[in-house]
């Protein structure tokens, strides 16, 4: 089973998805289609001669280069995922408690999540740097460069965006 | 020009040139703002000065987001603008050596050695490059373009069959939304906000913000900061020597800046990739490009500034604006009743030339304020990551979404984001992505014009005939077949040294 997680082979299975993805529809004129196309075919060949080398890697049961994760890489990938969570919570909830607060929970959560060593002060300062951010930002942006962030629709009327 | 050089030297003048070089620096440091933005949000408050300091302040601002761009590119690999792109090549790794200062007082000063040699050629090349850039039509574009993706083999790292798979990615995410010739929709998956296309902005902040971001997360636990800092004393002197010890290289990547900043729909980008892209081929070291390579950071650099005066001569000389922020300059002329173009040059040719020694001296006091606020810039990669990484989070998110004010942008900077993120593991490197985004609006267009041009005069007449067409397809081929055997020595180096270790 780890042998098919050889790079190679992943990348090459990688490519043959992204092609089929970009599969060019029909068109009158063709000129409509002949640049995606013209990447496309590079992706293709890439794709197969990747997934050829990798394949080949695996019937003569050589192992050059397996993508394998680390104790400590797990964790890492842990805490990645868990900020990614985070973020996508973000994009949710901007639309119900306003760009800038949610932004201000967004900061403080993920930089307390993140802070490993959790004293008083460090939590503290996780969010403070944040709403200090986000003052400055709002200001910065909705009154220098007019920038209009979603608002509020869970709070109308009580929060000023 | 001597009249157009005493307007400019005029203290109100300098003044508002400063005031404009200051919002430049914070427009282009902040990722997703564009100079575009930055010079068209200005407009309103120039309309109070007059005409030459109001397009002085533009001017200003313009030249000093062409610099400050570098800023985050330098110190968290994530470039302000698109014209920063190959500056985070080297000043990110040079970061990560503990040698931010120097990139970015690189960057600083090659921004205001690029700024001077454009403004000069404005001011005094102005008519005969002009008539050479005139020569450009859509065969000759599309070929710069194919010239310009051969800096794949320095981006590609260790598989150059991943760097043209990634750079292929890049050309393929240009081309979702509305098709140049029939106006068909493609790649839009039955998603209407994909209609409009990947902003370039966000899709640049995707690829390069974002999986910064994450690598920052996930590195979290073995380290605090970026890279350790430790200010040094007399940065400045230094650096400006060590740039100043390859002349050839500094005047190749002023007139490839310069020269491409002429040419309409070109611009920064290309010009910045180009140049980087000769700086490697005419290297006799190449293998620090990459790594850090202070020359990696000042080809940039330089071009991407060069081409920022030089993108007004064709609006100076007829009318036509060499690129976006010089639209919106356009703009600001037209709307005080002022037609850039020929007209402009022989009524108040004052003006013109008081605009490009604004353009000249924008650069000088862009390096003066650079190299002081260096020193405090650089601190940035001080900030202990648990707090960095969210903060450049919200940062991309900002800068996605305020180009277009469109939500979707952010999804599909984020969505980018992880694709290029996971990808990396699999030994892509963001690079050849960005300039697959970056240069599929520039060959696809060119590209279906030169072929609605060959229904009538032939394929081979349209793009193998010419001058220009056939320099660049030789550039080509020369530049491909010096990749081919650089690579084929390392690989014999390398199983050399291998086999004498053994």
């Amino acid at each position: 089973m780890q042998r098919l997680l050889d790079r190679d082979l992943v990348t090459g299975l990688v490519l043959l998805c992204v092609y089929a993805l970009f599969v060019a529809d029909s068109s009158s004129d063709p000129k409509d289609w002949i640049f995606p196309i013209l990447a496309n075919y590079v992706i293709l060949i890439i794709g197969i001669v990747l997934f050829a080398r990798g394949a080949f890697a695996l019937i003569v049961k050589r192992l050059p280069d397996i993508l394998q994760l680390s104790q400590e890489e797990r964790a890492a990938h842990t805490d990645v995922l868990v900020f990614f969570l985070i973020v996508l919570a973000y994009m949710f909830i901007m639309y119900g408690l306003g760009f800038w607060l949610s932004s201000w929970l967004m900061l403080s959560i993920t930089s307390i999540y993140l802070t490993l060593d959790k004293t008083p002060r460090n939590i503290r300062l996780a969010m403070v740097v944040p709403l200090g951010t986000c003052i400055a930002c709002y200001y910065a942006f909705l009154y220098f460069f007019y920038v209009p962030f979603p608002r509020a629709t869970w709070w109308i009327g009580f929060m000023p965006d | 020009m001597i009249e157009g050089l005493y307007q400019a030297l005029t203290l109100s003048t300098l003044l508002w040139l400063t005031v404009g070089v200051m919002i430049g620096m914070v427009v282009g440091t902040l990722p997703g703002l564009t100079a575009t933005m930055g010079t068209a949000l200005l407009v309103p408050f120039t309309f109070a000065l007059p005409t030459g300091e109001g397009i002085a302040m533009l001017g200003g601002l313009y030249v000093c987001a062409m610099f400050s761009d570098a800023i985050p590119a330098c110190l968290v690999n994530t470039p302000g603008t698109p014209a920063a792109m190959a500056t985070a090549f080297d000043g990110h790794p040079m970061t990560l050596q503990g040698r931010g200062q120097e990139a970015i007082v690189a960057s600083c000063f090659s921004s205001a050695l690029g700024t001077v040699f454009g403004a000069g050629c404005y001011l005094l090349l102005a008519w005969p490059l002009m008539a050479i850039a005139l020569k450009f039509g859509p065969p000759e574009f599309c070929w710069l373009g194919v010239f310009a993706l051969t800096i794949i083999g320095s981006l590609a790292g260790d598989s150059i069959l991943k760097g043209l798979g990634g750079a292929a990615i890049g050309l393929l995410i240009s081309c979702v939304g509305i098709s140049h010739g029939n106006e068909l929709s493609r790649f839009t998956f039955d998603i209407p906000p994909l209609q409009g296309g990947v902003s370039l902005v966000a899709g640049l902040i995707g690829i390069f913000a974002i999986p910064q971001v994450l690598t920052m997360v996930s590195e979290l636990r073995r380290k605090e900061f970026i890279a350790e800092y430790k200010p040094k004393s007399g940065e400045t002197l230094k650096t400006i020597k060590k740039v100043m010890e390859h002349p050839w290289h500094v005047l190749r990547s002023s007139a490839i800046g310069s020269f491409i900043g002429i040419l309409p729909g070109a611009g920064s980008p290309i010009a910045a990739l180009v140049s980087y892209n000769e700086a490697i081929r005419w290297a006799k070291d190449k293998s620090q490009f990459g790594k850090g390579d202070l020359r990696g950071v000042t080809a940039s650099e330089i071009a991407n500034n060069a081409a920022a005066p030089a993108a007004m001569i064709p609006l100076v000389t007829l009318g036509v604006p060499g690129s976006s922020p010089a639209a919106v300059i356009a703009g600001a002329l037209m709307l005080r009743g002022l037609n850039p173009g020929p007209e402009l040059f022989q009524n108040d040719g004052a003006l013109v030339y008081s605009f490009g020694w604004s353009l000249l001296f924008a650069g000088i006091v862009t390096f003066i304020l650079g190299s002081l606020f260096a020193p405090l810039l650089v601190r940035i990669i001080r900030i202990p990551l648990r707090l960095l990484a969210p903060l450049i989070m919200l940062l991309a998110t900002i800068g996605a979404y305020a180009i277009r004010n469109n939500i979707f942008d952010v999804y599909i900077m984020l969505g980018l984001g992880v694709f290029v993120f996971l990808v990396k593991r699999l030994g892509f490197h963001p690079g050849p992505i960005g300039l697959g985004l970056i240069l599929g609006p520039i060959i696809e267009p060119s590209l279906i014009q030169a072929l609605y041009i060959s229904d009538a005069l032939g394929v081979g007449k349209v793009f193998f005939t010419g001058t220009i067409n056939i320099s660049l397809i030789v550039l080509t081929i020369v530049s491909v077949g010096l990749v081919a055997w650089s690579r084929r020595k390392d690989a014999i180096q390398e199983r050399e040294s291998t086999s004498a270790k053994s």
